[in-house]
């Protein structure tokens, strides 16, 4: 870590002594102190501009008034923020201000927490001194989510910074000059960026504002609730504002959760998946099961397309644990079994599991995590002796040195994304591997593009010249088990081989190798997520022979958990046990099972080739699906149950970085919908009718004890740590026949298949896209936009064609989410260590 | 003009340049500034293309719609503006043909700009044509000159 000792200043603010680390700002330190200094262009993720000049104060024995935000605090400074002298300047800088401004208050959004209303509020009106035009620029609503306004801008610049220097975007900037001068996009075009919405956050006026709140509500009638995004692992808090029983906006407030503030674009934009039409509402029975079960009979039925009728909670229920009970006893407790939901929260995945394990009796409850989070964390502990930990928030910020393998860390966990930019910006190296441009590999010291899916050579090659060149800790790595194998195995896979097999050249190899090992605080950092389809199980054994080669602990291997309650979900004991039947066998091998329970997940979507799903799905003898919308998976289902969502029920998540966080019913569910533990609770109940119903405390109680004590057990057990030697191997390498590889991820503007449900993130990205490098499309004939048909030997799917070169020659990327276009229906499902990476042809539609 | 900004580029690189270098280098190069030149710095420099519209739009010596042969500079400058130079303006637009939004005939001939005071003020209105200065100028004057770089335009 970088520590120094940092002396502390002592000085006075208004005669109130004040305390302060050496080189804080005055500014900086007066807000830390509740003492309230107007400002417009100071924020604490910039550097310091000084532009506005709002900031004023006397600083005593000072001719001038200086601007607190770039004034450092001095032993014995005595500083005044509310003399008249600073007042008459701060009435100054207003007038000028509202001179230009539009002043149309009554219709801005802003109105009520806009601080140039609240600044001429305090310190009077514009007198007219100065008479100037208005502006009359038209207002640009052409841009999905983000309105500008730039009539209302006072030029403050913190826009446009936000965007480049803390977001690392910059798709505004100030544009003309003097008078002219207007917040605008390059060439005046439609703005078209990430639709993170932090520069709506940042600006102080209204001049931007998110479209979907236009005219919704006066702040002042607003309620605001703090809770956890749904989204990813992150685990940002987001203030929920609330109108009439509905969310009508979400932000991020700077000091809240460790997302300070911060947010991306499905946390700000997201939360109104909630609101869609497409809600399940009642519980629904296949009408075919009804008749092969004699509970209705067919004659009579009326005839509509329907396969489903709605039904009662009591009927639906009783019918589930009817076929529970019958299947358990003429085919055995074990041919049953669940997949649990890594957004559903904490008590909801401890009762399915409880449900799963003491009234059926089987051990086979998994998820989707085991092609992602667990698929790491379980190479993680076959090298270290323990399972990975959750990462460090701050983890990017203590490197001095970041090794991004395969990751796009900003699409999957934007907000800690930005914190490898925040350390690059503050002078660590970022050096990214990755076949595809990202965001990461854009802001990198040195981009390796490596070929899709190779970073375990990548990362073997750098072994080798750690051991060759001695640049390891010998007396941390020579004692580890398995150290003399590790060395043997890799003696031949110098750097030219390695450069082979990744597509670098082996002097990038050679110079990351020193790089690595000079470092002084490393770390590498690698995402684990269901989508992604470039890292087998090897890359993170890989990873983890190569830190504990250096002698670094398991801190220096980040991996964050995926989605909202992923660690959680595990925790509570959604996972495979010894005894228990893992995801890949219960959806992919046939005959595991007879009957299958799936909450929050639709495998259909977004599990690796579905084909293969559909007909291990369609030989159940019964499906259940859970889940707040009518998914892929829930069509086959033979009973559909309707369950609240985020924001509807109370409960825990566990965020990547271990917070646990709460989370508030501030809504009500749609219809007839229930919370998922409610309805275990309802089951366990129907299947014994001794147990009696849980309430939520007893519920929430038993669910975070075991969770809670999963997550302690992380920290202390530890087993053998060994180095466990691997090569990289592909499942499917590209040939004649199919001649491209297929990279498949989730994207920043989405997450699962339940994103599809926000109108605003639909607005943002709505179709599902296949990216192609220009070269592929030139020799191909393929035109940006025009519809191309993708297939590999398991399925195809057809969607736009998106000519780019963030993908290299030879290489499509493709989104999972969409089912419109089912890419994973092409898509590979390994897990015995191979890269699950598939080879696709190209037939022009 | 592929070529050109790739020696653009070049130069930038070797000489270490600016956002504002590159555009000087563009512009000398082809008289304005396109569109495609910034997308395509923009992507080659992985610096945003709003950095480059911005300055490129701070500095009135950018230029970014294509020039004229021939450009008519009417300063509007405060003293020129108090001594009536709108007038010229309105009389050369009207023999130009151009409305408010374009700047240059459809025949790429004249390109009439507007600047701040260009230092003449003692003989206010200014306008210079292709560099020549037309002090107090006259609108008749001023049409009269255009006139003739038309007609000698015409006869090559
Ligand atoms: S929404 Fe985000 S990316 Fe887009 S302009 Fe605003 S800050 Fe930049
Ligand atoms: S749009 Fe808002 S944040 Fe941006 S410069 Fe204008 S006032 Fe400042
Ligand atoms: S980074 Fe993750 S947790 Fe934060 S707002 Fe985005 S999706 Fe939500
Ligand atoms: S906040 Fe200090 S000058 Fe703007
Ligand atoms: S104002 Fe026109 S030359 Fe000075």
């Amino acid at each position: 870590m970088k520590m120094k000792e940092e002396k502390i200043i002592n000085f006075m603010i208004n005669d109130m002594p004040v305390k302060a680390k050496e080189g804080t700002s005055v500014l900086r330190a007066a807000l830390d102190n509740g003492i309230y200094i107007p400002h417009f262009c100071y924020d604490k993720r910039l550097e310091v501009y000084g532009g506005c000049r709002l900031c004023l104060v006397d600083i005593k024995g000072g001719r001038k008034l200086v601007t607190s935000c770039t004034t450092a605090v001095q032993e014995g400074m005595e500083v005044y923020t509310e003399t008249p002298k600073v007042i008459s300047a701060r009435k100054t800088v207003l007038e000028l201000l509202l001179v230009h401004h539009p002043l149309d208050c009554p219709v801005c959004d802003k109105a009520g927490e806009c601080q140039l209303q609240d600044l001429a509020f305090k310190y009077g009106a514009s007198e007219g001194r100065f008479s100037a035009q208005r502006k009359k620029d038209p207002e640009r609503l052409d841009a999905p989510v983000v309105q500008r306004n730039t009539n209302r801008c006072i030029l403050c610049g913190k826009c446009v910074k936000v965007c480049y220097e803390h977001q690392g975007v910059g798709a505004i900037e100030l544009i003309g000059r003097g008078f002219k001068t207007k917040v605008s996009p390059a060439f005046e075009e439609t703005l078209n960026c990430e639709f993170c919405g932090q520069c709506i956050d940042a600006c102080p006026v209204g001049a931007l504002n998110s479209s979907y709140y236009r005219h919704v509500s006066r702040a002042w009638y607003l309620k605001d609730h703090d809770m956890p995004c749904p989204y990813c692992g992150c685990g940002c808090i987001t203030t929920l504002s609330m109108r009439d029983g509905k969310i009508v906006r979400a932000k991020g407030v700077e000091g809240k959760g460790q997302n300070d503030g911060n947010l991306c674009s499905r946390g700000r934009y997201g939360f109104d998946f909630i609101s869609s039409p497409q809600r399940l509402t009642k519980p629904l029975m296949r009408k075919d099961s009804l008749y092969s079960n004699n509970i209705v009979s067919s004659e009579g039925s009326t005839c509509n397309d329907n396969p489903f009728i709605e039904t009662s909670w009591d009927e639906a229920l009783d019918f589930i644990a009817k076929k529970m009970s019958q299947i358990a006893s003429e085919h055995g407790h074990e041919k049953i079994g669940a997949i649990g939901s890594q957004r559903c929260t904490t008590e909801d995945n401890f009762m399915l599991q409880k449900f799963i394990k003491e009234s059926i009796g089987s051990s086979n409850v998994d998820s989707a995590a085991l092609f992602g989070y667990e698929k790491a964390s379980r190479s993680f502990e076959s090298v270290f002796g323990q399972r990975l930990r959750h990462i460090s928030w701050d983890a990017p910020l203590s490197a001095d040195f970041m090794l991004v393998v395969e990751s796009d860390i900003t699409s999957l966990l934007p907000v800690w994304g930005l914190k490898f930019l925040e350390s690059k910006r503050k002078g660590s190296r970022l050096v990214v591997a990755d076949a595809k441009k990202t965001k990461l590999s854009r802001h990198s010291s040195s981009w390796l593009r490596i070929t899709p899916g190779s970073g375990t050579a990548l990362i073997n090659g750098m072994i080798n010249v750690l051991i060759r060149e001695e640049l390891y800790n010998k007396s941390a790595a020579e004692d580890v088990a398995g150290f003399i194998e590790l060395r043997s195995s890799l003696k031949e896979f110098t750097p030219d081989v390695a450069a082979k097999a990744s597509g670098v050249t082996a002097d990038e190899i050679v110079n990351l190798a020193r790089e690595y090992a000079s470092a002084k605080e490393r770390i590498i950092a690698i995402t684990a997520c269901a989508s992604e389809n470039t890292k087998s199980s090897s890359l993170f054994v890989a990873a983890a022979n190569m830190a504990m080669l250096m002698g670094d602990g398991p801190e220096s291997l980040q991996v964050p958990a995926e989605h909202s309650n992923t660690l959680s979900m595990i925790a509570s004991g959604v996972q495979a046990g010894v005894n228990g039947k893992n995801a890949y066998e219960m959806l992919y091998q046939s005959n595991t099972l007879r009957a299958l329970y799936i909450v929050g997940e639709d495998p259909l979507v977004m599990m690796p080739d579905t084909t293969a799903v559909e007909n291990n799905l369609k030989s159940l003898d019964f499906l259940v699906v859970q889940d707040i919308f009518m998914t892929d998976t829930a069509k086959m289902a033979d009973v559909v149950l309707p369950a609240a969502a985020w924001a509807e029920k109370e409960g825990h998540f566990i965020s990547a970085t271990g917070n646990v966080q709460k989370l508030e019913k501030i809504c009500s569910s749609p219809g007839e919908a229930k919370p998922d533990w409610e309805v275990f609770s309802m089951l366990i109940k129907k299947m014994d009718s001794r147990a009696g119903l849980m309430s939520f405390s007893d519920v929430s109680m038993e669910a975070q004890l075991k969770a809670s004590s999963f997550m302690a057990r992380l920290e202390r057990s530890k087993g053998r740590p060994g180095f466990i030697p691997v090569e990289l191997t592909i499942a499917e390498e590209p040939d004649s026949q199919y001649p491209f590889r297929l990279v498949t991820s989730t994207i920043l503007q989405h997450s699962g298949s339940f994103s599809m449900l926000s109108k605003n993130l639909d607005a943002i990205a709505s179709e599902p896209y296949i990216q192609i490098n220009s070269a592929d499309a030139s020799r191909l004939s393929i035109n940006p936009d025009a519809f191309i048909e993708i297939s590999s030997r398991r399925g195809s799917a057809v969607a736009k064609a998106v000519v780019s070169d963030e993908v290299p020659e030879g290489t499509l990327f493709a989104p999972v989410h969409f089912s419109s276009a089912r890419i994973n229906a092409l898509t590979y499902a390994a897990v015995d260590g191979r890269v699950p990476l598939a080879a696709v042809k190209i037939t022009k539609i | 003009m592929e070529s050109i900004l790739k020696e653009v580029l070049l130069r930038y690189r070797s000489e270490n340049g600016s956002v504002v270098s590159i555009l000087q280098d563009t512009q000398s190069q082809l008289g304005y500034i396109p569109q495609e030149a910034i997308t395509y710095f923009a992507s080659e420099l992985n610096i945003p293309e709003s950095r480059f519209y911005g300055v490129a739009t701070f500095y009135s010596q950018f230029c970014l719609k294509p020039r004229g042969k021939n450009i008519i500079t009417a300063c509007c400058g405060t003293a020129c503006h108090v001594k009536g130079v709108d007038k010229v303006v309105n009389a050369v637009s009207r023999r130009l043909r151009l409305s408010d939004n374009d700047h240059t005939t459809s025949d790429g001939e004249f390109t009439l700009e507007k600047v701040a005071c260009l230092g003449f003020c003692s003989i206010a209105p200014v306008v210079l044509i292709n560099g020549e200065v037309f002090g107090k100028a006259a609108v008749e004057k001023v049409v009269k000159k255009i006139d003739s770089i038309a007609r000698k335009d015409d006869e090559r």
